[in-house]
């Protein structure tokens, strides 16, 4: 069975955000909406300050917290392992904002899709949008429907110091399974008990 | 000059700020607060009222949740005429538990206080059907709990206190809901609960003091949590709240108590429902998501961290 996930390696990431513009592009997602974005996280004091970019998305988590308390089932889990939230049933509750550790939902407010980014809405907009529902709850979907089509989502391909690995979990010899178990890959929160299928490596 | 200790809520992040750092909650707010707030002491009314066999609150209790709760959540809703298939999930999601219950709460409670709205249904009949409501009753009061419970995003909400307290809340509320009715209407049955009512209340100032103490149990996120509530952000709301909804309650249903006087109770009542609506309107409204990285607290202030 496959499990989709990805690893990210923070010694690589140089918080260019490429791939927040790639996902923007590649979803078309409206104004004030990263499905996924690098944060940046500083720690010590001057002089000893080091600065660690860190590029977060929906986790995908195998024991998704999301989809247990979608009281309408428009959160569900693939085989695969992708979480997704079904346009057409989700009622806006927004329980699963509050169940996400992560804070990697969206609730697309009502007026947000009338007006484009610059006003009057673009062919691009129009094209991209009809996909999205206001009044309802969007994250990212790992690009499945890329996935599907046998490539990888838009931020790992547009990654140019290739800090993002995209591969099947379940599969030991898998790059991002390498990468795991090579160099020490841990989950985010994993107190949480959500088992997320995104891995952080650094420290080479 | 001493450097002034960073507040609290210097140590939250925007969404859009692309910063590792514990985020606010913004989603739930009044009117979640009202809808939770109408459900618990809506059939916490119905359950007192049953039990005194005082249909008028019986009524009140069954509109305060089929009407306002209802309203409150459908006004919430992003998308509202979507909302019956909330139900499908009751597998796994409180929420769909709680609106079955609360449907089936509102139908049985309908048949039992059908005849005091003068509707033909026999005596013994509306009375089975009151038990019935009375059982279904007790999940209105308490599922938002589980609702909050089941938020393991938010820490501080994430805790079996939370539907413990919810349901002590409802009967509290319940109470004096009952106790005000009855002396609005002239009717003296429930009056032995005020001892009740006293009783609750010592037990909620114990409770929510083991909630807010007992944050720093649940990490860093709820910690912070607990200090928005308690001294920044919602410092005064909450303990606003306390002060009025419990401590004031306390001693008005106290005079009330040992004067009989009708019209102290009516205050302790107002006094009780405020204090009520805003102790949980602060709980929700302090809401803190984690960092995705570790960032103890004591990091984020700026202060050594061994």
């Amino acid at each position: 069975m496959t499990r989709w996930g990805m690893v990210i390696d923070l010694d690589r990431c140089v918080g260019c955000n490429a791939c927040t513009v790639a996902c923007k592009i590649e979803n078309g997602t409206p104004p004030d909406h990263y499905w996924t974005r690098v944060y940046t996280e500083e720690a010590g004091t001057f002089p000893d300050v080091k600065t660690t970019y860190v590029p977060a998305l929906c986790n995908h988590c195998a024991d998704a917290p999301c989809v247990t308390v979608c009281p309408t089932g428009a959160s569900h889990q693939r085989a695969d392992g992708i979480v997704l939230v079904d346009q057409h049933k989700c009622i806006g509750c927004r329980a699963c904002m509050m169940a996400c550790p992560y804070s990697n939902r969206f609730y697309l407010r009502d007026g947000v899709l009338e007006t484009g980014y610059h006003g009057e809405r673009t062919e691009f907009e129009d094209a991209k949008w009809r996909f999205f529902t206001e009044g309802t709850v969007t994250k990212c979907t790992f690009c499945a429907h890329r996935v599907d089509g046998g490539l990888e989502p838009a931020c790992v391909v547009t990654c140019p110091t290739e800090a993002r690995v995209f591969g099947d979990l379940e599969d030991p010899e898998s790059r991002a399974s390498a990468l795991i178990r090579e160099r020490g890959g841990v989950q985010p929160l994993p107190e949480m008990g959500t088992n997320p299928s995104v891995y952080y490596v650094e420290g080479r | 000059m001493a450097e002034q200790a960073p507040a609290a809520r210097r140590l939250l992040v925007g969404g859009n700020q692309f910063l590792i750092g514990y985020q606010l909650q913004r989603e739930w707010a009044w009117l979640i607060a009202t809808a939770f707030f109408l459900g618990k002491v809506g059939a916490g009314l119905f359950v007192i009222s049953f039990f005194a066999d005082f249909r008028l609150g019986a009524l009140v209790g069954l509109l305060v949740v089929g009407v306002g709760k209802t309203t409150a959540h459908l006004l919430y809703l992003g998308k509202p005429l979507r909302f019956l298939r909330a139900v499908v999930r009751w597998r796994t999601s409180w929420i769909s538990r709680g609106i079955i219950a609360m449907a089936l709460f509102c139908v049985l409670g309908a048949v039992y206080v059908a005849p005091y709205v003068h509707v033909g249904v026999p005596h013994g009949i509306a009375q089975g059907f009151g038990v019935a409501a009375v059982v279904l009753a007790f999940p209105v009061m308490f599922y938002d709990g589980f609702v909050l419970k089941a938020s393991r995003g938010i820490p501080f909400w994430s805790t079996y206190l939370m539907p413990v307290l919810m349901l002590f809340y409802a009967t509290l509320g319940g109470i004096t809901a009952t106790l005000a009715l009855e002396t609005l209407a002239g009717e003296v049955t429930a009056r032995r609960l005020e001892w009740a009512e006293i009783g609750l209340l010592l037990a909620n100032v114990a409770l929510i003091g083991l909630y807010v103490l007992s944050a720093q149990l649940r990490g860093a996120a709820s910690e912070l949590a607990a200090t928005l509530l308690t001294r920044e952000r919602m410092g005064r709301v909450f303990l606003g709240a306390i002060a009025v909804g419990l401590g004031g309650t306390f001693v008005l249903a106290a005079v009330s108590v040992a004067a009989h006087d009708s019209a102290t109770l009516a205050v302790a009542a107002v006094t009780d429902v405020v204090g009520h609506f805003f102790v949980f309107f602060a709980i929700l409204r302090v809401g803190v998501h984690a960092p995705i990285r570790p960032l103890p607290l004591r990091a984020a202030r700026g202060e050594a961290v061994a």
